[in-house]
């Protein structure tokens, strides 16, 4: 039934129209363009910015790209471990599988105000509006290439799109990528792989694509350096499966149909610090997806897109919450010239969430949802947008998005409008500024459910426990930002320079409290306002070695509106961050060496340092062909070292745990 | 809900993809700089590009000496070469550029006597008309001479490598026979990028 469903799920995606080619790039140098790779050179097609195609170089957002190349490279073992190296993104690794990730905000496990899509399809939980990272339908080996926005995306983004976008795009059928994977590690980490992809089949425009991805990971035993806390040591468990394949149709060159179903049935066991066993939360993510773009004239595209994304509870115990998410959305592109080029986008977006919960047992630590039942969220949005050059260098772009949510008091209807300006000052310089209000609507659990988030004594003696009930009166967290940005290539264009400014204002926090305290429910709880930079710096020294650093600052200040609340949200204490990553990489023939590492730190107004940590990931790969006998493939083996500057540390109001660092081998062979 | 829906989902999804209209397939040539970058990063895969034994890679440019606007391309292409002389390298070796004209009276003989002499590893051929090639390429293939261009559907008529725009995107073609009669060996990891031609 789950198959015939799952086939049954269609969905058309637009989003090859309009392309801005980097043959048009008005500030692409051949110097410049010899020193990225051919991947990028032949993707630097960007899509998440507007939705439609379009050079990085003309984009009013803080942007980062994760290129085939940088993946390949990085001795990344997940997505997370790959947006470590974004700038502006705040990242903790809980254990071994689980992360928080946050953008311009602390990486809060729950973070719940960034969109992540999968080929288009929605894949946060709207449960909480947050993302399991561990419960994510898609393998590493099968990723094209990563677009992280940072800050409003725009008004031709779903709801939710709050602080950022992450978009994962995957590999297309017909590229021939053939690959079988195996590699391990010291703390028991393993990971099988393998992807089979080809070129058309003859002349039908058909190509089909399939890969599984078997990995397991017993490692990071964390050792408590304090007793009182986290007594001993302790380490957890994560095995997961994923599996998956898609169609790409072809019928002409303007026209392509992308059918893709992924599936991840993970079970993480995470230690129990009372009974001193593993407590086990499984979890599984099925997504189908179907996409079509149409390129109809040069002055007309449109894109359409479907996908259902069913998850099986992850969030506090066995399959305890059940959820559907559906979604069908459009958007047309018109190309036409008015006292200059201008690009108008219109469309519509229809989103069905429907939640099943189970009541769990009152015995098990987390006592899970308190409530049975059903609930459902409907989000009907249209948008409209104008992207206008009036001359060359200036881009100008001003839109508004109305979102009728189920789950807001009378499903009153939300505008969020952004205006940005782009200028290029010279071939290798642009400014650009950008103004934007955008809402973050309730979760199912801020506005339906009762659950006990944790126990009293469930972390160690003398903790209170949480308990949270939802609110049928909350009204929307709404949020103002501002961003300012310039981006250059200096020094003869070998160094790449994206620096942004950035203030927010969220209203209407939607927070929690402790039930002894009043009200004991989800509130709007005045207001927080965030101020930060962000410098990324890129000096390409030669074609074979480079080097990166990054640098971002926040400053999160929360104003309750409930002076004798403590709120339990948690960026409240928080009063600055500090995150600073640096990189090199460097080729010698067939050798590859790539080290990326990355510090954070936060401190108190009273400047008292509350969570400091680090990562690291080293590869060193070496490019071979096998033997004659073996078919002369051509092939990789690689090293890497997670932490490889030493035990990583984790330090977060008073806790310090320490992980051991993990040296892995692996193998990759291309057929 | 979701079954109700779903009729009506279809129904947009078929319409969509039956009532849209077709459209001109846009294959072009592409500006100089990217297809000289992308022909330079594409040379870097061949793990043979040094089979020639020379102490630099020299790419070869011809076009036909009464094609003005192919003579543009090809005077673009190695200035664009001569723009990167100082970085970039092929397996160590330094790049550089020729430029051969084509005379209305093709000698092969003469032809194959002014590759070799100027030490070309890598051809490419600028013409107008992509099925004109066909003598060039049995001296490509004699000397083991790379065969680049970036006019579209050369590499159907046995230009091993073609480097064009499709929809105003870098697209690259690869003739599989051609590559290998002329001593090329591009990684599998290339040529999962190119559309491959037989």
């Amino acid at each position: 039934m789950k198959i015939l469903f799952r086939l049954a799920l269609v969905g058309l995606f637009l989003s090859g129209l309009g392309f801005k080619a980097f043959a048009d790039n008005p500030t692409a140098d051949v110097n410049q363009m010899v020193n990225m790779s051919l991947e990028d050179l032949m993707n630097t097609k960007v899509t998440s910015a507007t939705g439609r195609s379009e050079n990085m170089n003309d984009v009013a957002n803080a942007m980062y790209v994760i290129s085939k190349e940088d993946i390949e490279r990085s001795g990344a073992r997940n997505v997370a471990d790959l947006l470590y190296r974004v700038p502006g993104l705040q990242i903790r690794q809980i254990d071994s599988s689980q992360y928080g990730v946050g953008i311009r905000e602390n990486g809060a496990f729950l973070t719940d105000n960034i969109l992540v899509l999968i080929d288009g399809a929605v894949v946060f939980n709207p449960l909480f509006s947050g993302v399991t990272w561990e419960d994510l339908p898609v393998s590493l080996n099968e990723i094209e290439r990563i677009e992280v926005i940072r800050g409003s995306p725009g008004v031709l983004y779903s709801s939710n799109a709050v602080n950022g976008v992450i978009n994962i795009i995957t590999k297309a059928a017909d590229v021939k990528d053939n690959y079988v994977q195996q590699e391990g590690g010291t703390q028991s980490f393993r990971d099988s792989s393998i992807g089979v992809g080809d070129e058309k089949i003859g002349s039908t425009g058909l190509a089909f694509r399939a890969y599984l991805d078997n990995q397991f990971s017993q490692g990071f035993p964390k050792n408590s350096q304090n007793s009182s806390t986290i007594p001993g040591s302790f380490s957890d468990r994560y095995l997961s499966d994923r599996d998956g394949g898609r169609i790409d149709y072809t019928p002409s060159d303007h026209q392509r149909l992308s059918i893709i179903a992924n599936n991840n049935q993970e079970n993480s066991n995470t230690p129990n610090q009372e009974t001193g066993g593993l407590t086990k939360t499984p979890g599984e993510t099925t997504s189908a997806i179907i996409n079509y773009t149409d390129k109809v004239t040069d002055r007309y595209d449109y894109s359409f897109h479907f996908d259902h994304v069913e998850m099986l509870g992850t969030a506090f115990n066995s399959n305890d919450a059940i959820v559907h998410v559906t979604s069908v959305n459009t958007q047309q592109n018109f190309h036409y010239d008015l006292f200059g080029s201008h690009v108008s986008s219109v469309g519509g977006e229809l989103r069905y969430n429907d939640l099943h919960v189970t009541d769990m047992s009152p015995t098990t630590i987390f006592d899970g949802l308190v409530t049975n039942g059903q609930a459902s969220q409907k989000v009907i949005s249209f948008f409209a947008q104008d992207e206008y050059r009036p001359i060359e260098k200036l881009i100008l772009t001003a839109g508004v998005r109305e979102d009728s949510n189920s789950l807001v008091i009378n499903e009153k209807p939300l505008y969020s409008p952004k205006a940005s300006l782009l200028y290029h000052l010279t071939d290798n310089q642009s400014v650009w500024i950008s103004s934007a209000k955008d809402y973050r609507t309730p979760s199912f659990l801020d506005h339906d459910l009762a659950i006990m988030g944790a126990a009293p004594n469930s972390y160690y003696p003398g903790y209170p426990g949480y308990y949270i009930t939802g609110s049928t009166n909350l009204k929307p967290e709404a949020n103002m930002t501002q961003e300012v940005g310039y981006r250059s290539l200096l020094l003869d264009q070998k160094l790449k320079v994206d620096a942004t400014l950035f203030s927010t204002e969220v209203k209407d926090v939607i927070d929690f409290v402790d039930t002894s305290f009043s009200p004991p429910s989800t509130f709007n709880n005045g207001s927080l306002s965030t101020k930060g930079a962000e410098l990324a710096l890129d000096y390409q020294y030669n074609n074979d070695l480079s080097f990166s650093t990054d640098y971002s600052y926040l400053y999160p200040h929360m104003k309750p509106e409930t002076s004798n609340t403590p709120s339990t949200v948690g960026y409240d204490t928080m009063a600055s961050n500090n995150i600073v990553g640096i990189g090199t990489r460097y080729t010698l023939n067939k050798f590859k060496f790539d080290l990326y590492g990355k510090y954070f730190e936060g401190y108190t107004a009273g400047n008292t340092k509350i969570r400091g940590y680090y990562k690291t990931f080293m590869r060193i790969s070496y490019d071979f062909v096998t033997p004659r006998c073996l078919g002369k493939l051509d092939s990789t083996v690689y090293l890497d070292v997670d932490d490889a500057l030493g035990a990583r540390q984790i330090e977060d109001s008073g806790n310090k745990i320490y992980m051991k660092p993990e040296v892995m081998a692996g193998i990759k062979v291309r057929f | 809900m979701i079954k109700n829906n779903m009729r009506m989902i279809c129904a947009v999804f078929i319409c969509a993809l039956f009532f849209s209209s077709p459209a001109m397939a846009d294959d072009s040539a592409l500006p100089g700089t990217v297809f000289t970058a992308i022909m330079l990063k594409a040379l870097s895969y061949d793990r043979n590009i040094d089979r020639q034994g020379k102490d630099k890679v020299v790419i070869g440019i011809v076009s036909p000496s009464d094609d003005a606007v192919a003579q543009g391309f090809a005077s673009d292409i190695k200035d664009n070469i001569t723009k990167v002389q100082s970085s970039f390298q092929l397996k160590g070796k330094p790049v550089d550029s020729d430029l051969v004209t084509l005379d209305k009276t093709f000698d092969k003989g003469k032809f194959s006597d002014q590759l070799k002499q100027d030490n070309v590893s890598v051809l490419v051929v600028v013409v107008s008309d992509a099925a004109s090639v066909g003598n060039i390429l049995e001296v490509t293939k004699q000397l083991q001479i790379n065969s680049i261009c970036g006019t579209p559907g050369c590499a159907q008529n046995g230009v091993g490598l073609e480097i064009i725009q499709t929809d105003n995107k870098p697209h690259m073609l690869s003739n599989a026979n051609s590559i290998k009669q002329e001593g090329s060996d591009y990684n599998s990891k290339f040529l999962a990028m190119c559309e491959v031609v037989k």
